[in-house]
């Protein structure tokens, strides 16, 4: 037994000693997760197989499998063998299986595997949604936009700042949809920024109600 | 492979559903640095939600601004709402990143903000640490606390550890608790509290008695109107220890408020014992305990409660 091994061991029988949802039995847990994470040890079962999801498929295994460490982990038994081959074998006899059999369907039932596959940091930095709306539905963060602008009801443009009455729910809602920061706002209207903050916090939380009552 | 940056950290994997659920919401968006906005917030959130359901924490997560279409495109939110706690952000962190970013609109009513970093193919979340508040726009990842202090504050305080009686029969006594055999053998039944207050104890009259008495901090209660218990004990000729225990009115009031309860629960939180003021001068319950033996005594006044654990 290598020294790794003791220490996720001890980890494991740590957990063990203190009651279920106690302060040092999560503590325990996530220290032992992270050592699991750092051995670099977990094994990658069938790598020859599913082209293209196999990433997928592992990622959800291996959620799994922490899932199963956590809420089980009275089940482990140093009897049984060091805490890796435990989880290893969990990860490839129960949940890669499981894993695989919830994820191949959607890609089978003649879905785009574009859209199943997911994005990279790459892919957001280049990607506009919009670009790929070929029927040009008008998307829910338009109709938000308009609905504030043509504000039938008056309110967006009633609603400001104490004694502000510039300062409209109205008007900062449509400078942050257009991109400006909270210091530019701030700026063009001499209002401190917590203030002004806050008070669309505050109002976003009473209004949202109302906007999607007509969005909807 | 990305690495925390240091120990606290926890590397978990980002499952194709939080990617499919942050495509639907950046779907909604229609500009590029919005869509990227909404995206990883999505996987923020999911990640945090992922970790705090493997420790037992409950969540909601549709109940969150972040699941919510319209806040979205209103907003830069990534909360995850924790029922009966409150909202926990879960701010997203580029892989280089040596700051994570905290809008304004996101400083008030949060429990907490957690950062969580990202690999640049998105496959994996690394829960960095969490600061209970901020003030600035840019948080140094330097500043962030240890995932250890989010799960204490997310999790019970452990119970408080029993008042050990046996000890006091070897003169330990735990702090907070005042010496009364010391009183009991002056010339006057009284004992003084460092506030000032007045304890009256009459206890079988046996030089064997240790009994020590405190405070009880019931929230109701107004000044100068306090109470105290008191718990004595005895050898017995048998191992087990005689105990006692006692609330009397301390300060200007002679009788104890009216429905005022005391009881003694066994170690399962049961109670096997219980006794009721009817504006009475004093309650006592007496009973017979064993080394070892675990119990917690319970006073009750109205909706206040306090509880103290001892064992024998």
């Amino acid at each position: 037994m290598n020294e790794h091994d003791s220490h996720l061991k001890e980890l494991a029988l740590e957990a063990q000693r203190h009651p279920q949802n106690s302060r040092e039995r999560r503590k325990a847990l996530t220290r032992l997760l992270r050592a699991i994470e750092q051995s670099r040890q977990l094994s990658r079962p069938r790598r020859d197989q599913f082209q293209g999801l196999y990433e997928e498929i592992y990622a959800d295994a291996v959620q799994r499998l922490y899932a199963h460490i956590c809420d089980r982990i009275d089940t482990y038994s140093a009897e049984k063998g060091e805490v890796l081959q435990w989880a290893n074998f969990l990860l490839s006899k129960r949940f890669f299986i499981e894993a695989s059999r919830e994820l191949l369907p959607t890609v089978y039932k003649g879905m785009d595997a574009r859209a199943v596959i997911h994005l990279t940091l790459e892919d957001l930095d280049r990607e506009n949604p919009q670009d790929a709306n070929p029927h040009s539905r008008p998307l829910l963060s338009q109709e938000v936009r308009t609905f504030i602008e043509d504000d039938p009801d008056q309110i967006f443009q009633t609603t400001h700042v104490a004694d502000r009455p510039d300062a409209s729910f109205q008007l900062i809602a449509l400078r942050r949809l257009d991109g400006f920061s909270w210091q530019e706002i701030s700026a063009a209207l001499g209002i401190r920024v917590p203030t002004l903050s806050s008070f669309y916090q505050r109002t976003l939380t009473r209004l949202a109600p109302k906007l999607k009552e007509y969005l909807s | 492979m990305m690495k925390p940056i240091d120990d606290s950290g926890l590397t978990m994997p980002l499952s194709l559903k939080a990617h499919h659920l942050a495509d639907q919401f950046r779907q909604q968006q229609s500009t590029q640095p919005k869509a990227k906005q909404v995206y990883l917030n999505t996987l923020a959130v999911c990640a945090v939600n992922e970790y705090l359901k493997n420790l037992g924490i409950e969540t909601h997560l549709e109940a969150g601004d972040s699941w919510d279409t319209v806040v979205q495109s209103l907003a830069d939110v990534a909360d995850l709402t924790l029922p009966g706690r409150g909202k926990l952000e879960c701010r997203p962190v580029l892989p280089d990143a040596e700051i994570c970013s905290v809008p304004p609109e996101v400083w008030g009513d949060r429990l907490g903000y957690v950062a969580v970093q990202f690999d640049p193919a998105l496959r994996e979340a690394t829960l960095l640490g969490y600061v209970p508040s901020v003030t600035a726009e840019e948080l140094p990842l330097s500043e962030l606390r240890s995932l250890d202090e989010l799960i204490d504050l997310l999790s019970p305080a452990p119970p408080p550890e029993p008042v050990h009686l046996g000890q006091w029969l070897a003169g330990v006594v735990e702090a907070g608790w005042q010496a009364l055999d010391e009183a009991l053998r002056s010339p006057q039944p009284a004992f003084s509290f460092r506030s000032g207050s007045q304890i009256q104890l009459q206890p079988p009259n046996t030089a064997d008695v240790v009994a020590h008495g405190k405070l009880l901090n019931l929230p109701s209660q107004t000044s100068g109107d306090q109470l105290a218990l008191i718990v004595g004990l005895m050898p017995t000729a048998t191992f087990e220890l005689d105990v006692w225990v006692k609330v009397c009115p301390q300060g200007d009031r002679t009788h104890l408020p009216p429905d005022l309860e005391l009881m003694v629960l066994d170690e399962q939180d049961t109670v096997v014992m219980q006794a009721q003021s009817r504006n009475t001068e004093m309650i006592q319950l007496r009973f017979g305990g064993q080394p070892g033996e675990r119990f917690s005594i319970r006073v009750v006044l109205g909706a206040m409660s306090v509880t103290e654990a001892f064992v024998v």
